[in-house]
C-alpha cells in the first residue's frame, strides 16, 4: 500500500509540475500577504509573539489555498473516478497526505524565507528548533487538512467552508506551534520543548488514524 | 413517577441547596488571610463558650479552637464574621449572622458567595461536552448503518449541545465580569469553549452547503467524529498546561495538576450538590434530545 | 449597575441561573411550536 501511495504523489507532483496552478498562486498568495503586513506595519517595531503569531496565519492561509486543492482539483477536472478504479482508499488517502505533507513543508520554508527578508525583527536564535517545528508542524497541518480538503470535496461550497471547517480543528495546533516559534527567536534549547513536540506528535497520530479509517466513508459514495 | 416530575424536583432541590448553605471558612483561613490583606473579614460558623467578660473560646466547624473578643453577644452558635489580631492572638467579631443550615460552603478567597456559580456553569459545560460525544455516538452509528434515524439523532444532539455551549460561554463570561474584571481574558479555557463553538458553527455550515440528504448525513457525520477527537486536547490538555486564570491551569498553586473539582477546592458537600446538580442537568438534557426526535422524526413524517 | 452587582455577589449566582433557565425554557418553546405545527397539518 505504501509504495501506491508514493505512486499517487508522484502523479500528484507530476500533474502539479505540468500546470502549476496551485504552485504558482500559493506564491502569489503569500507574496501579496507579506506585502499587505509590511504595508500596514511600516517601519514600526513588533513583538516577537506577533512575529511568531504572523508567520504562522500567513502558513495557515496560503495552506488554506493550496491544500483544499488535492481534493477539490480531483472533482473539478473529473478524474475522480479513475482513482477510485484503480486504487483502494487508504492508498489514495496516504498519497494525498504525502503530498499535502511536502507542500507544507515546501510553504513554510517558502514563507520564512520570505519572512526572514522582509520583516526586521524576525531573529531566530535556535533554527534546529524552528525546522523541527516546522517539520513536524507541517505533519500535523496536513493531517488535519487532508480529511477536511476530502469532505468539502463532495459539499458545494468549496472555498469559504475550508478555513471555516479547519481553523478551529487546527487551532490547538497553531497555539503549540506559535509557542514553539516563540521559543526558537528567543532561544531556548529543544529539550525544554519536547512535551510540546509529543503533543503535536499524539495530535497529528490521532488525526491521521481516525482520518484514515473515515475516509472510506467519504471517498465511497 | 415520570421523568419530568423527577427532574423537575431535582432541579428545585439543586437550587434551593446551592443557594440556601452560608459560606464559611474556619480560623486557620482567618490568620492566613489577616497576613495577606487586613480588611479582609472572614465568615468562620462555630460555637463559642465564654471565658472571661467579653472574651470567649470559639470552636469553628472544623474543630479549631481560638479567642474571641466580642462586645454584644446574642447567640452561641452561628456565623461569625472574625478578623484576626495578631499582637493579641485573638479573633474580632465584626458581624454576625444566624445559621439553621447543617451544611455550609467552604470559603475561596476572591469567590465567596460567587463560589455557587461552580453548581451551574461547570455542569452545563459537561453536559455540552456529552452532548458532543453523543453526537459522535450516533455519527459513528449511521455510517455502520445508514439509517437515517441516526443521523437525525446526531444533528439534535450537535444542536443541543451548542445550546449548552453558548450558555456555558456566557455564564462563563458573566462570572469572568465579576471575578476576574473584563468579560472576555482569552485565557486558555475561555479560548477553548469558544473553539468548541466554532467547530460545532462549522458542523452546521457543513450541513447547509450540501443539498442531497445521504451525502449530507455522511459527511456531517465524518466531521462529527473528527470534531470530537480534538475536543480532549481543547477541554483537557490545552487548558491545564498552558497558563491562565482559570483555576487548575499552570499559573494555578493551589489546586496543581486538576482543578477545584478534582483535587480539593471544594468540600464534601459541596461535591455532592456538584454531582447531584451534574445529575439533573444531564437528565434534562436527555429528556430535551427525546423529545426533539420525537418533533424531528414526526417532521420527517409528514413530509 | 455594575456596582450593585459587585457589592451583592450572590445576586451575580441568581444572573447566572436566570441566563441558562431562560435559555432552555426558549428551547422548549421552540420544540412546542414545531410540535403545534405538525398538529395542525395532521388535522388538515
Amino acid at each position: 500500500m505504501i509504495k501506491e501511495s508514493f505512486f499517487i504523489l508522484k502523479k500528484d507532483y507530476k500533474s502539479e509540475l505540468r500546470n502549476r496552478y496551485s504552485f504558482n498562486s500559493l506564491l502569489l498568495f503569500v507574496i501579496i500577504t507579506i506585502t499587505i503586513l509590511l504595508f500596514s506595519l511600516g517601519l514600526e517595531d513588533i513583538s516577537l509573539d506577533i512575529h511568531a503569531g504572523l508567520f504562522w496565519i500567513i502558513v495557515f492561509f496560503a495552506a488554506t489555498n493550496g491544500l483544499s486543492r488535492t481534493f477539490v482539483s480531483e472533482e473539478e477536472r473529473g478524474t475522480t473516478l479513475v482513482l477510485k478504479l484503480i486504487s483502494e482508499s487508504g492508498t489514495i488517502f496516504l498519497g494525498k497526505l504525502l503530498f499535502n505533507l511536502c507542500l507544507m513543508v515546501l510553504l513554510s520554508l517558502f514563507v520564512f524565507i520570505l519572512y526572514l527578508f522582509f520583516m526586521n525583527g524576525f531573529l531566530i536564535k535556535n533554527y534546529f528548533l524552528f525546522f523541527v517545528t516546522i517539520i513536524f508542524g507541517s505533519i500535523g497541518l496536513s493531517s488535519a487538512s487532508t480529511i477536511i480538503a476530502a469532505i468539502i470535496s463532495k459539499a458545494s461550497n468549496k472555498g469559504t467552508l475550508y478555513p471555516i471547517l479547519s481553523f478551529p480543528i487546527l487551532l490547538p495546533l497553531l497555539i503549540i506551534l506559535i509557542g514553539l516559534t516563540k521559543s526558537s527567536m528567543i532561544g531556548k534549547s529543544i529539550i525544554n520543548e519536547l512535551n510540546q513536540f509529543l503533543l503535536i506528535i499524539s495530535y497529528s497520530g490521532i488525526l491521521i488514524t481516525v482520518s484514515f479509517l473515515l475516509f472510506d466513508f467519504i471517498w465511497k459514495d | 413517577m415520570k421523568l419530568k416530575y423527577f427532574i423537575g424536583i431535582l432541579f428545585v432541590l439543586v437550587i434551593l441547596l446551592s443557594f440556601i448553605p452560608k459560606i464559611s471558612g474556619n480560623l486557620t483561613d482567618v490568620k492566613f488571610y489577616s497576613t495577606i490583606d487586613t480588611t479582609k473579614i472572614i465568615p468562620v460558623k462555630g460555637v463559642i463558650s465564654e471565658i472571661s467578660n467579653n472574651l470567649y473560646k470559639f470552636i469553628d466547624k472544623d474543630g479549631n479552637e481560638g479567642r474571641l473578643y466580642a462586645s454584644n453577644i446574642t447567640n452561641k452558635e452561628g456565623i461569625f464574621y472574625l478578623k484576626y489580631n495578631e499582637y493579641e492572638n485573638y479573633f474580632t467579631l465584626k458581624k454576625f449572622e444566624n445559621n439553621t443550615f447543617f451544611i455550609t460552603f467552604p470559603f475561596i478567597p476572591g469567590l465567596e458567595e460567587k463560589a455557587r456559580i461552580i453548581l451551574f456553569h461547570v455542569p452545563v459545560a459537561w453536559v455540552s461536552v456529552l452532548a458532543f460525544l453523543i453526537s459522535m455516538f450516533y455519527g459513528i452509528r449511521y455510517l455502520k448503518s445508514e439509517n437515517y434515524e441516526f443521523d437525525v439523532k446526531s444533528v439534535n444532539s450537535a444542536s443541543l449541545g451548542f445550546l449548552f455551549c453558548i450558555l456555558a460561554t456566557v455564564t462563563g463570561s458573566i462570572w469572568a465580569r465579576f471575578n476576574w474584571g473584563s468579560f472576555w481574558n482569552w485565557d486558555p479555557r475561555e479560548t477553548s469553549i469558544f473553539i468548541l463553538l466554532l467547530i460545532y458553527a462549522a458542523y452546521f455550515a457543513l450541513r447547509s452547503a450540501i443539498e442531497v440528504e445521504e451525502k449530507k448525513a455522511k459527511l456531517s457525520a465524518v466531521y462529527s467524529i473528527i470534531a470530537f477527537v480534538t475536543v480532549p486536547f481543547f477541554i483537557f490538555i490545552l487548558p491545564r498546561i498552558t497558563s491562565g486564570l482559570h483555576p487548575g491551569s499552570a499559573d494555578d498553586l493551589s489546586s496543581p495538576g486538576g482543578g477545584p473539582v478534582i483535587k480539593s477546592g471544594m468540600s464534601f458537600e459541596m461535591r455532592i450538590i456538584f454531582f447531584l446538580s451534574l445529575i439533573a442537568f444531564t437528565l434534562l438534557y436527555f429528556w430535551i434530545f427525546t423529545l426533539k426526535n420525537r418533533v424531528t422524526e414526526l417532521e420527517r413524517k409528514k413530509i | 449597575m455594575f456596582n450593585f452587582f459587585e457589592q451583592n455577589s450572590l445576586f451575580v449566582v441568581l444572573l447566572v441561573v436566570l441566563i441558562i433557565w431562560i435559555g432552555l425554557y426558549y428551547e422548549i418553546v421552540k420544540l412546542e411550536k414545531r410540535l403545534k405545527k405538525i398538529e395542525k397539518k395532521n388535522e388538515d
